[in-house]
Parts: C-alpha cells; structure tokens; sequence
C-alpha cells in the first residue's frame, strides 16, 4: 500500500495560506478580515486579474445558493445536509475572511441535530452576519476596482 | 508534480489553485470525490491529491480506504 494520508481540520485561511491568520486580532467585530485580504494580496501575481475581486465574485454567485440550502435543511430537519451545505460555507466564507458567516456555520455543522428552535436561531444569525459580510464585499470589490 | 484539489467551496478551490500554480505545480481540480477518484485512476494519475473531507459524491474516508485498496502507484493524500 502507498497512500500516506494526512489532515487538516480547518478550512483554508487559517491552515495554509499563513498561520498567523489564526488570530484575528481587532479584526473580530469586522465583517472582513483585513488580515486575510492582505494574505491573499500576496498570493496574487502582478499583471493578472486582482484575485480577491475574482474570490469576492465567485463567492458572491456561489454562497447565496448554500444559505438558500441551509434554509431548506433546516426547515426540512435535514441535519445530513444542514451538515454538509454549513461545511462548505464555512470554508468558502473562511477562506476569503468572513469570519463571522464562518463561525455561524461552524456552529450549524456542530449542532445540525439539535432542537429546531436552536437551529433556527442560528440560522437567522447566519442570515444576519451573511448579509453584512455581502454588504462589505460588494463594498470591498468597488473600492478595489476604482 | 501534479496536483489534484477536489474541493465543492469554489473558493478555496480557486485558493488553493492560484496558491500551487504560483509555486510551481500542475493542478488539477474537481469539485466532488467521484470526480476525484476517476482523476486518481488514470494512468497519469497526479502524485498529491488534496481533498475536502467533506464533499458531495465519494467521501474524502471513502476515497482513501479506496486508494489505499486500488491505486498502486506512490501518492499522498492531504484532508483539509
């Protein structure tokens, strides 16, 4: 046999792209992490397209689709794919610093067979925090493209 | 060497895609583990494969007690 298998048990951000991104510093209360945009500027080669505004673009026609998704799991008691939908969303929403909408959906996977009452409480925390995190990136792309 | 990221976040895919292009690497991409697996059987199968552990189609556990099973070549497997 050759398969040598390892793990990560976190998504993108804070487990490859620069450790330091584990902490957050001031950054907590802000819909984005500064700390992470500027992680990805510096993955972004001069003379190509700016990478976070591709990653803000990507994100923004994707994620709508898997909160819609986390609505109907919860509404149909579906913790399968409550779980599964939460997990891809916190890693698309960690990877580009959206640390608030990441941790809601942390919190989903973990709880996904709870009660329907604390589901639905986070689920309207997740709707809350998606919708400022959407606001700051469309926000964030026009300051970037200007 | 040639990398396979299955990974259905899209963003981190694209991460990780610009991360390994810019170091060096070849990449290849899918978004789900069927995907995946069929990337790791062909006869130019890539020597790293990266996946999310959680993904739609064959799951990342599935998929390595399948390599570890089928795939005869020396490659290694990163869960993220």
């Amino acid at each position: 046999m050759s398969a040598d298998l390892l793990r990560m048990d976190d998504y993108l951000a804070k487990s490859l792209i620069r450790p330091a991104l584990a902490n957050g510093g001031g950054a907590a209360t802000q819909a984005l992490d500064p700390v992470v945009l500027a992680s990805l500027d510096e993955a972004w080669d001069e003379g190509e397209a700016d990478l976070v505004v591709e990653l803000i673009d990507l994100y923004l026609g994707d994620a709508p689709q898997w909160v819609e998704a986390i609505s109907t799991a919860a509404a149909e008691n579906d913790a399968t794919v409550l779980k599964r939908v939460a997990h891809t969303l916190k890693g698309s929403s960690g990877s580009l610093g959206i640390r608030q909408v990441a941790e809601v959906c942390g919190m989903l996977e973990l709880n996904c067979s709870e009660s329907a009452a604390r589901v639905n409480e986070l689920l309207q925390l997740l709707v809350q925090e998606f919708n400022r995190a959407r606001a700051a990136l469309a926000a964030e792309r026009l300051r970037r493209l200007a | 060497m040639r990398v396979l990221i299955a990974e259905d976040d899209i963003v981190s895919r694209r991460i990780l895609e610009t991360l390994l292009r810019n170091w060096g690497h070849e990449v290849v991409t899918t978004f789900d583990g069927d995907q995946a697996w069929q990337t790791m059987r062909a006869p130019d199968a890539p020597a790293l494969a990266i996946l999310d552990v959680m993904m739609p189609g064959l799951t990342a556990s599935r998929f390595a007690a399948a390599c570890a099973s089928s795939l005869r070549q020396h490659h290694r497997t990163l869960f993220c």
